[in-house]
């Protein structure tokens, strides 16, 4: 675990301010996703057509209605949705090109999904950040998997409804600890002084709670606890398809870790550590 | 009326009490010991192995750990000599200590064998907080390794210009996986650890009801109130699993601040949802001759499926407590416990003790005997310095107590 915060220390000395550009158009790429001793087969939204581990998060406007271009190179149709906005969804049909209109949406993160069993299961799921102006933002889309399902799934099969579900992996962005440091868009490199947000979605299919050393962040929205605007917490429970805002002030230098305090989900296949754990770094 | 409620908790606080006056001033920190031998008698009697922290050097520990209690502004040198054969830290969960004092070993320190640590910190911020080692935390954690701390604000309110209360009832929610725990070396892999014993301040199921079974030698505490005061309940959780606290209507709760902060509305909470590491704190206002229960059920995290409650009971004190349903006898009571010669025993419920043998930690019977009385004279000045369980039998029930020479 030492060698990859250094690791994370060398690569990420120089303090990055991380935008993610508006995204009109998003290609649905399948593609191969490794961990530890498994490979999956999974499907993400790109920003290109050519497949990336991670979803890519989308940026807009508050209270502006958008056009948005899903191109889908998978070989099955999928339903575009976002929670709380978007329960109808939007049908993308294998090798087509769908464009509509994305409804005004507040201030917040939310989750966009393809909300079809291929892609639930797959982890077609991203972060979409909506009128959040600050120069620091970092998103973290939480996930967890049971191979032993996407297998099954991948493969054309059948979920049994008796069979448990034993996540054995969960992940930031698709990265999961040691290498969660090598994310640019998850790993907060800032200086003394700084303010972020932090944008939280969790698309896995459990309840999840990252518990943050060294500081506390204030709730700036949540798309399913909106009464805990204003909180201020060291430990931010995510429901699952929850969509959460932090802003975070960074008042101290070092490097203080961010997990999930559910500590299953701290490792990678059992091994510890692993996972949902990903840094701060402060520069003086 | 002087209104006194009673809220029947566990032991481990009440060990603790005896260690306020020592906690309480920044200038006479406690130092905590960490022990690897530790047994957590079960509520249906059980010998489950644990792991954690405790005031003394033989290795005696409690699960939870013990209360650590500062007072807003104190600059704290919380030392902690590690006695065990394998590292650990403390990670003050919470207190936004900086990273030399955090606990994580790979950016703080770790705490080796022999080794003594020493965490450094202002506690700027009154609330309720949390500590637990950070060593393979998934292991270390339902092992027991972990417990409360409260930073109270000095003029009796929970905050700068928060409510007045009376006073806390600290209520640390926690589980483990007991075969986990019967075998932490093969506990491998971590990712489906499932809890299946599940905890309030280390007490479960008929221990909450009388604050007895087995639990070594304590009563439980009684938590007094005046007419019109609040008592403030002091919620964390350390569980692998979803807590979800149920207070009745009648006590009034409100929650008024999470994680170390006010919240910016208080705001009712009879039903509260404490994810693991999460706190709270909540003003409750018992009335006159309440008598009832805090519900406090664990959930799975994975699928989100109800598994069990514990109840706690809270009650008007002025009450017979005698005509609780189902109340087991209470357990034995040591004094005086550390002793270096003699202990004198008692049954709390005046029973005789009959058969009688004192264990050491290795489970070995050192002494037994018999007694036709409810307390009894043993002389303990030939014993090794050490932790040791006496248990006695009375018929079908077995008694426990443990005690330090």
């Amino acid at each position: 675990m030492k060698n990859y915060i250094h690791l994370g220390l060398i690569i990420f000395s120089i303090n990055l301010s991380v935008n993610v550009s508006s995204q009109d158009t998003l290609w649905i790429n399948p593609g191969l996703w490794n961990q530890s001793v498994d490979t999956m087969s999974v499907l993400r939204f790109n920003e290109t057509e050519v497949y990336d581990t991670s979803n890519v998060a989308l940026s807009v406007y508050e209270d502006v209605s958008w056009l948005l271009t899903v191109i889908n190179n998978d070989s099955e149709p999928h339903n575009f949705e976002i929670d709380g906005f978007m329960s109808f969804g939007v049908e993308i049909l294998p090798s087509d090109t769908t464009t509509f209109e994305v409804p005004p949406l507040p201030m917040g993160t939310y989750r966009y999904y393809s909300s079809d069993q291929k892609g639930v299961y797959l982890g077609l799921s991203g972060v979409l950040k909506v009128g959040l102006n600050l120069p620091n933002q970092f998103h973290w889309n939480l996930s967890d998997c049971m191979p032993e399902r996407m297998d099954s799934i991948s493969s054309g099969g059948e979920l049994l409804d008796d069979e448990p579900y034993v996540p054995r992996y969960f992940s930031i962005n698709s990265y999961t600890f040691p290498h969660t440091p090598l994310d640019v868009n998850g790993y907060v490199a800032l200086n003394l002084g700084d303010t972020c947000t932090i944008s939280i979605v969790n698309s896995g299919f459990m309840d999840h709670v990252l518990h943050f050393h060294g500081f506390h962040v204030e709730y700036l929205s949540s798309t399913m606890q909106a009464s805990r605007v204003g909180w201020i917490k060291d430990t931010i429970p995510l429901q699952r398809g929850e969509g959460v805002t932090l802003l975070l002030i960074v008042n101290q230098e070092g490097i203080y870790p961010v997990h999930n305090h559910n500590l299953i989900a701290v490792t990678n296949s059992g091994f510890y550590p692993g996972g949902m754990l990903t840094l701060i770094n402060v520069a003086p | 009326m002087r209104l006194i409620i009673t809220i029947l908790l566990v032991g481990v606080f009440v060990c603790v009490n005896s260690h306020i006056s020592q906690a309480q001033h920044s200038s006479t920190p406690p130092i905590l010991f960490t022990g690897m031998e530790g047994i957590l008698i079960s509520d249906n009697g059980m010998e489950i192995p644990t792991w954690g922290y405790g005031y003394t050097a033989d290795g005696f520990i409690t699960v939870p750990g013990p209360l650590l209690e500062y007072v807003t502004g104190d600059e704290v040198n919380l030392a902690f000599v590690n006695n065990s054969p394998e590292s650990h830290t403390i990670h003050l969960h919470g207190l936004d200590v900086d990273q030399a004092n955090d606990g994580v070993p790979t950016t703080s320190f770790l705490v080796v064998q022999g080794e003594t640590g020493s965490y450094s910190f202002t506690s700027s911020e009154p609330g309720t907080f949390l500590y637990h080692c950070h060593v393979t935390t998934t292991l270390h954690l339902t092992m027991g390794m972990y417990g409360m701390i409260i930073v109270r604000h000095p003029g009796g309110v929970l905050f700068e210009g928060g409510p007045s209360y009376y006073t806390d009832a600290p209520l640390l929610f926690s589980d483990l996986e007991i075969a986990t725990n019967l075998d932490p070396v093969q506990s491998f892999p971590f990712h489906d650890i499932r809890p299946d014993y599940f905890m309030v301040n280390g007490r479960s199921g008929t221990q909450l009801e009388t604050g007895s079974t087995g639990i070594p030698g304590e009563p439980g505490t009684i938590i007094s109130c005046p007419n019109g005061e609040s008592i403030a309940l002091r919620l964390g959780s350390m569980a692998y699993t979803l807590t979800r606290v149920i207070i009745p209507t009648e006590l009034e709760a409100m929650c008024w601040m999470s994680d170390g902060r006010p919240v910016p509305t208080p705001f009712a909470a009879n039903t509260l949802d404490i994810f693991p590491g999460e706190r709270f704190t909540v003003l409750i206002s018992p009335d006159s001759e309440f008598d009832g229960t805090i519900e406090v059920q664990s959930w799975d995290m994975v699928n989100r499926e109800y598994i069990h409650s514990n109840y706690i009971r809270v009650r008007d004190a002025s009450l017979d407590i005698d005509n609780s349903q189902n109340q087991k006898p209470l357990s034995l009571s040591i004094s005086p416990n550390p002793s270096s010669d003699y202990i004198t025993v008692k049954s709390t419920d005046g029973s005789y003790i009959n058969d009688w043998s004192i264990y050491n930690t290795s489970g070995k019977i050192i002494i037994n005997g018999h007694s036709d009385s409810p307390s009894m004279r043993i002389d303990i000045s030939l014993l090794e310095s050490g932790s040791y369980i006496l248990e006695s039998r009375n018929g079908d029930l077995n008694y426990r107590a443990r005690f330090i020479r």
